[in-house]
């Protein structure tokens, strides 16, 4: 806890900083009015044309840009529900232009700005693909500690066991192997030996928004993205100076059942957060840290975790700027496989008891942007993120237990250039160094590759737009031979009137085998699992046509059938030897339908979303239903925010689960293993902003899982159960 | 949207929470089944003599089996042909008590019941036969049993010598 406070002192004293640097004069500043009575309108993105150079309007309305080389520059603001606007303002050296810049209400919903559909901002109507958005806010308001708290509510989208299914996409892997790509800052984001996504390491606290994209972007982001990608995007640095403190505590309720209460004690949660966000002239400072603790509402399944985030940026010019950020993870937790049976289904077996992970995980990342002229830019990228664990889970050969460290090492150049005002290029080139240290599970190993990617987006008509690219992906892993992997896509998006979008898309995907998958070689459970280096990438196409219509500005639908084939899917199966390899023994399609209908009531005081997801998982080999998919999700999220209040509730309905690993039951490994019922869970948040008291706070309270509904999210395991957590938060 | 049309929406959320609320998903066992479920299963002792070392002693369930002669005694489970017990713990010991629930599938009889040792670790192929159950008075066949429609049956005991197991069918 020292610790804790030692790290808070450091960020706020950033404060103090702040007072000893001198400003330059020349730039921008303003306030931005709605049309509408002149209502001060905070939030508004305010970007340069054709810069680097950006910031987001206060809770005033207000906006500052300093220190701008002298010329013209073309400012454009936009806000969903307001019509973009753009005004050119040359600024002389030594002057701050002030701007009152008042925004139209947009009959239809403006949409946002998305980046991961074509690796460019595009407005969301633009996008070839199915783009869902959550912002920093929705964090907040479910007090999400890792990000999948929030995606299980984002059409389409479940969670089983900490892993992400896109439509079904990834089903249970046991964690090696994601079939939905995570970027942070549209780069991957997979641990090096089980390319795997860790929700710990992502810095909840820094993120800005995250953005899901539906189906196969192998053509963009090369292996993993077989069902989607998930781009996390951080924080900007504002101008105005920003510190954010957070801290809650909660409670998980008891057992319904006396035959499932293991503990005398309550079971609590509870985290510090806190960051500060400044900038000192062109330099551009950002650090979070944040301590959270879980006692877990299963026993041995605790949690101990430092999470902590730093950004510096320096803008060269305003067309050249580079950004170095660090985040940082150490985690202490138990270990939890399965249940020791239905009768005592919050406690593990005997032998799990003491067993548990540690790890430390680190991501470092460097960019530098250069725009050459308003129609060219590119960007050069470097990460490396490191992972190491080691547990005391003990296998025959290992009774200590087991260790992995692994280095994941990217390179990325982007070119963006605008040909015409109907035509734009985007291409790229990437290289990769993996490296695993894990002698008792995977061995020590290496793995490289390299890819380049081209796409051209041609709008044929004023309401009609093409996308085509390509991406071929290289990868070695030792003595393998060179897989290599050629994804097209093909997008169309059509817009017949302003309310009405029209979408088809059809690409690939590729999953390159894990280590992990390709390597293990360890006994667990009383089974032996051993290496298949013959293992090949698993292959999948997507297709999807959808559209979106917004008939008041009160009302959007949005509705898409798709298809997905997947070949060579990798499964855990047992051998003719007896033991356990990974194996290319799949194959599948996943076909449904998707809608949602968002409601914007009472001049968006009162919004509400609920949406409807049908899949058929067809596993063609065994002409069975695949294993661990719902094959219906139904998600309602209803918010009521007059300021200063504001009341959420969300529900998830996920049908029962029809396949899962029977050899588990039969064999006796997770007794009653076959327990499983539908998912039936609503979540509430209420909220009070003190700001109407001239106090920077906000109070705010979770019950999660109100109606105390048990259910298992994976054989043998239970998903959370009722808790409650009080937290205060202040922005100043 | 007029106001009837959202009190409308209103009365069917709260409709629907309601209606969510009143289901509770998984509960233990006996609250699962009402208390008056019906429990078929087997129950019995175990004699052990000669215990081998520790090192071949991975696993060691009892097994019962609907039909005989069975095959595979994991194709078998796996098929729900057969069921295990838990690990028989502690070993080395003179005897031990076993319950045996039968939960995977429709049992109307045990055609025949083993005690399998597991000796390695591979999972599917390291087994072997240490005991059979025999009807009383008969040791010349493995002896099976009819399951009443409810209840345990008692009294299924089973004599292991680790070194003279009964030979496989």
């Amino acid at each position: 806890m020292r610790m804790f406070y030692f790290i808070l002192v450091i960020v706020l004293s950033l404060n103090i900083f702040c007072f000893a640097q001198t400003e330059r004069s020349d730039g921008i500043s303003g306030v931005v009015k709605s049309v509408d009575g002149n209502q001060l309108l905070p939030g508004v993105n305010v970007i340069l044309k054709q810069t680097v150079i950006g910031t987001i309007t206060n809770q005033s309305g207000e906006f500052i840009i300093s220190r701008l080389t002298p010329g013209q520059y073309t400012v454009v603001f936009t806000l969903i529900g307001y019509k973009k606007s753009e005004v050119v303002v040359d600024v002389n050296e030594g002057e701050t232009k002030t701007l009152e810049v008042i925004l139209q209400s947009a009959p239809v919903q403006t949409e946002p700005v998305v980046i991961t559909a074509s690796r460019r901002e595009q407005s969301l109507q633009e996008a070839p693909a199915s783009i869902s958005l959550i912002h920093s806010e929705e964090l907040s308001a479910r007090n999400a500690n890792t990000i999948d708290r929030v995606l299980q509510y984002v059409p389409g989208v479940n969670i089983t066991r900490g892993q992400v299914n896109v439509r079904g996409s990834t089903g249970y892997s046991y964690g090696v192997g994601t079939r939905v790509l995570l970027l942070l800052d549209g780069m991957p984001f997979l641990s090096g030996d089980t390319e795997e996504i860790i929700w710990e390491s992502i810095p909840t606290i820094a993120i800005d928004r995250i953005e899901v994209v539906k189906g196969a972007g192998s053509a963009l982001y090369g292996s993993s993205a077989l069902g989607g990608v998930i781009n996390v995007i951080t924080k900007p640095v504002m101008e105005e100076p920003e510190t954010y403190v957070k801290v809650y505590g909660g409670t998980y309720s008891t057992p319904s059942y006396s035959k499932w209460e293991w503990s005398d004690k309550a079971r609590t949660l509870s985290g510090l957060s806190a960051s500060r966000l400044q900038k000192f002239g062109d330099l551009s400072l950002g650090v979070a840290v944040s301590r959270t603790l879980d006692d877990g509402f299963k026993r041995n399944d605790y949690w101990k975790r430092w999470n902590g985030w730093s950004r510096v940026g320096y803008t060269i010019s305003p067309y050249q700027s580079v950004l170095v950020s660090f985040n940082f993870m150490d985690q202490r937790r138990g270990n939890f496989l399965y249940w020791k049976d239905l009768d005592h289904a919050l406690e593990p077996k005997d032998d799990q008891l003491g067993q548990g992970v540690h790890s430390v995980r680190w991501n470092l990342t460097a960019g530098y942007n250069h725009f050459l002229s308003n129609e060219l830019y590119y960007t050069i990228r470097a990460s490396w993120y490191r992972s190491d664990w080691n547990d005391n889970v003990p296998s025959i050969k290992y009774p200590e237990g087991s260790s992995s460290i692994s280095d994941n090492i990217l390179f990325e150049t982007q070119v963006n250039y605008q040909l015409s005002d109907y035509q734009y290029l985007t291409g790229g080139l990437l290289g990769s160094f993996n490296r695993v240290d894990a002698l008792k599970i995977f061995g020590i190993h290496n793995a490289r590759g390299g890819a380049a990617y081209i796409q051209d987006e041609i709008k044929l008509l004023s309401s009609l737009s093409t996308t085509i690219g390509v991406r071929l992906d290289l990868q070695k892993m030792e003595d393998a031979k060179t897989v290599n992997k050629l994804n097209p896509k093909l997008g169309i998006v059509y817009n017949p009137f302003a309310t009405l979008t029209v979408r088809a898309s059809a690409g690939s995907g590729f999953r390159a085998p894990s280590v992990a998958e390709t390597f293990t070689n360890t006994d667990a459970g009383g089974l032996t699992i051993l290496p298949n280096p013959n293992l090949k990438p698993e292959r999948s196409w997507s297709y999807e046509i959808g559209g979106t219509y917004i008939p008041l500005s009160e009302i959007e639908i949005n509705a898409s059938g798709f298809v997905n084939d997947f070949q060579d899917l990798i499964e855990p199966t047992f051998g003719l030897d007896g033991n356990v390899h990974f194996q290319n023994i799949t194959s599948a399609q996943i076909s449904g339908i998707e809608g949602t209908v968002g409601f914007f009531l009472f001049d968006r005081i009162w919004n509400s979303k609920i949406s409807y997801t049908y899949i058929y998982p067809e596993d063609r080999t065994k002409h069975d239903i695949l294993k661990y998919r719902p094959r219906k999700l139904f998600y309602i999220s209803t918010e009521i925010a007059p300021e200063p209040f504001r009341l959420g509730i969300d529900y998830r309905y996920l049908s029962r689960v029809e396949q899962i690993d029977q050899e588990f039951v039969y064999l006796g490994i997770v007794p009653d293993g076959d327990q499983r019922v539908p998912i039936s869970v609503v979540d509430l948040h209420a909220s009070l902003n003190w700001q109407f008291a001239g106090l920077p706070l906000i109070t705010r309270m979770n019950i999660n899982n109100l109606f105390q509904y048990y259910y298992v999210d994976m054989i043998g395991n239970m998903g959370s159960i009722r808790n409650y957590v009080f937290t205060l938060e202040s922005k100043f | 949207m007029n106001i009837k049309s959202i009190l409308y929406i209103i009365s069917v959320i709260i409709l629907a929470l309601l209606n969510f609320g009143c289901d509770k998903g998984l509960s233990p066992i006996d609250e699962s089944q009402g208390g008056g479920s019906v429990t078929k299963g087997i129950s019995g002792t175990i004699h052990f003599i000669n215990w081998p070392p520790e090192s071949t002693l991975v696993d060691l369930r009892l097994v019962a089996f609907k039909n005989y002669p069975p095959g595979d005694i994991v194709a078998e489970v796996m098929q729900g042909n057969a069921q295990f017990t838990e690990t028989l713990k502690p070993y080395f010991s003179d005897s031990l008590s076993y319950t045996l629930v039968l939960t995977s599938g429709a049992w109307s009889s045990i055609q025949y019941i083993v005690v399998a040792q597991q000796f390695g670790p591979n999972i599917q192929a390291d087994w072997k036969m240490v005991g059979v159950y025999y009807s009383p008075g008969d040791s010349t066949k493995p002896g099976s049993i009819n399951l009443p429609s409810d209840g345990i049956v008692n009294g299924i005991n089973i004599k292991v010598n680790f070194l003279n197991p009964p030979s496989a069918p």
